[in-house]
């Protein structure tokens, strides 16, 4: 394959046409009135933004002064991709029948899984996408399941309504979705529930799922979770990962 | 005399360092003693129920402060932070305890360093690691908490425990020092009688007991919820109630419904359980509710961080003097300008 550059993997950039051009595409709006100088405004920001030879491909007026561009512009920084490393939830998972058949052979018993949108947070779309029947993006909720008894109790659940739920419903796990992040208020909130469940003596008798937009595997560990789950997550997912808990952790 | 003498001469094994919120220097606390624990000779071990000593902040991406280890010192971390250390260290054991970065190992410091420390996060395993740090010679163990994470510092889990608070938890210097005092209150309630212990250790349950010394026991499932029916069993014949478990504003609110509540004792397991608001707390204390432990909290030290790093810092001195003031009880040390005084 003579010819053909190597990728360098210690030094990464953007791909454009060929490889290390560092071309990037992106969008803004600028609230000042459409013409030359605002393409020039535009061009200017970008090369502080740290590009070379900055461009305005395309602009529109939106009116009432404000002006909407598309710019290209070649990145001049690198990322060293070898030394990358990001904490996942290292488990094979299972799909909605292989789930099924794993808690019918292995538990033996209804799975019970209390979900909610914890704190003033009112975004159910997190917690519906991975609870409710018809599920997302071609991916069953877990109402769906058989031997799941998916309970969403919705959202703004305070931490001590949704743990009361958890007692009262026997729960194998509760799942927090966290959408609205603004001042991190997030944080408070889940560290606050963990606090309960081990004020409560709970934290080691159920498994504690939280899933958000911000939040990742390795966030989730440190707030003391045992999972959490960021965008592109389904239900399958969690579901493979709580069955699979309760078997590890004998919870059965 | 020194925080780390005070730590020593109290006999304290185990000491937790818990933030009252996320970068209040707790870090800087870890650094600061572990520096005192040099210059005064004392053998300490440390670990984590959270990550430090990372270069940035996994939520605001903003710099964390360093470890920096000495020789001889004992450390539990992570097997995959410590090979992003750069102090070099020995082997003792691992501990088949798991971690998102990999088994918790026992090391010895054999050269100083920076080190990443990610200990375990539940409380029972972080008991089994502290006593094998002591085990290899550690004399006291600090520990850690993880963001504002408290659960550590239960009596159940550590002797005594440090408080980090600083400038992040708000922009003005009056509610830090407000929420900081509320905090040490609940750390610091009265402990109850032995007698009283006995008996509520026998049924290990929210409960009330009576005058003529029998207990009833509510049927509850949690004390979250019961509030209620709690409330219901208390009449004039009630000597105190015992309340297990997480102690929330509407648990206190259902409480203090029953006007005989004003006369006698709530008992909560410890500072940790506790969940509620500081305006109503306060309000119910000022109207007389009595509220003491099972087990107290020792606190050792408040240490301050006058710097936020949203950008902003507190004048070291006022913010220092102020909480001496409100806080009277507990040694304050600023960690980042000055450290404690003789």
């Amino acid at each position: 394959m003579e010819g053909i550059q190597k990728v360098d993997l210690t030094n990464v950039k953007p791909y454009g046409d060929t490889l290390n051009d560092g071309m990037v595409q992106m969008s803004f709006t600028l609230p000042v009135p459409y013409g030359d100088e605002a393409s020039e405004a535009a061009k200017q920001l970008v090369s502080k933004m740290g590009f070379d030879e900055p461009a305005v491909v395309y602009s529109k007026d939106l009116g009432v002064g404000y002006t909407y561009f598309v710019m290209y512009g070649k990145c001049t920084h690198t990322v060293d991709y070898t030394t990358i490393e990001v904490p996942k939830v290292d488990i094979e998972f299972m799909d909605r029948h292989q789930v099924e058949d794993y808690i019918k052979e292995n538990i033996k018993r209804d799975v019970v899984i209390v979900g909610a949108c914890t704190g003033t947070d009112a975004h159910t779309v997190g917690i519906d996408a991975i609870m409710n029947m018809k599920g997302f993006d071609g991916n069953y909720g877990l109402e769906r399941y058989n031997g799941i008894e998916a309970i969403n109790l919705g959202s703004q659940v305070p931490n001590e309504e949704l743990i009361a739920k958890a007692i009262e419903f026997k729960a194998d796990a509760i799942l927090v979705s966290q959408v609205v992040t603004q001042k991190d208020v997030h944080i408070a909130n889940l560290t606050q529930l963990v606090e309960m469940m081990e004020a409560e003596g709970l934290r080691d008798k159920m498994i504690l799922v939280c899933g958000g937009p911000r939040i990742s595997h390795e966030l989730a560990q440190e707030l003391g979770y045992d999972a959490g789950f960021g965008s592109g997550s389904f239900a399958n997912h969690v579901a493979t990962f709580v069955v699979k808990q309760i078997v590890e952790r004998n919870l059965i | 005399m020194r925080l780390i003498e005070d730590i020593l001469k109290n006999n304290y094994e185990t000491v937790s360092i818990i933030g009252l919120a996320k970068n209040a220097g707790k870090t800087v606390a870890l650094n600061y003693l572990i520096e005192e624990a040099a210059i005064n000779n004392i053998n300490i071990g440390i670990t984590s129920t959270g990550r430090d000593g990372e270069n940035t902040d996994l939520v605001t991406q903003t710099q964390k402060p360093s470890v920096y280890v000495r020789e001889g010192m004992y450390a539990a971390t992570a097997k995959k932070t410590l090979l992003l250390s750069d102090a070099k260290t020995e082997i003792l054991e691992t501990t088949g305890i798991s971690t998102p970065m990999g088994e918790v190992i026992i090391v010895k410091i054999r050269q100083g360093g920076n080190i990443q420390i990610a200990g375990p996060v539940s409380v029972t395993d972080m008991k089994y690691v502290a006593g094998r740090l002591k085990h290899f010679g550690a004399q006291i163990v600090f520990i850690d908490g993880a963001i504002d994470r408290k659960a550590v510092s239960s009596p159940a889990a550590t002797d005594a425990c440090i408080m980090a608070t600083g400038a992040v938890l708000s922009r003005d210097m009056k509610k830090v020092i407000e929420k900081t005092a509320h905090a040490v209150e609940c750390y610091t309630l009265k402990q109850t009688t032995d007698e009283i212990k006995r008996m509520i250790s026998k049924k290990n349950k929210t409960c009330i007991i009576l005058h003529d010394g029998s207990v009833i026991v509510p049927e509850i499932e949690t004390s979250i919820t019961g509030g209620k029916k709690i409330s219901e069993l208390i009449d004039e014949n009630a000597e105190c109630v015992f309340v297990k478990g997480a102690v929330t504003t509407a648990l206190l609110k259902d409480l203090w419904e029953n006007k005989y509540l004003r006369g006698i004792e709530v008992i909560i397991e410890d500072g940790t359980k506790l969940f509620t608001d500081i305006n109503v707390w306060n309000e119910m204390r000022q109207k007389g509710l009595k509220v003491v432990t099972l087990n107290n909290i020792n606190v050792v030290a408040v240490t301050l961080n006058p710097v936020s790093p949203a950008g902003y810092f507190f004048d070291s001195a006022l913010f220092r003097e102020s909480m001496e003031k409100h806080i009277p009880a507990v040694k304050i040390v600023d960690v980042v300008s000055g450290g404690d005084a003789e």
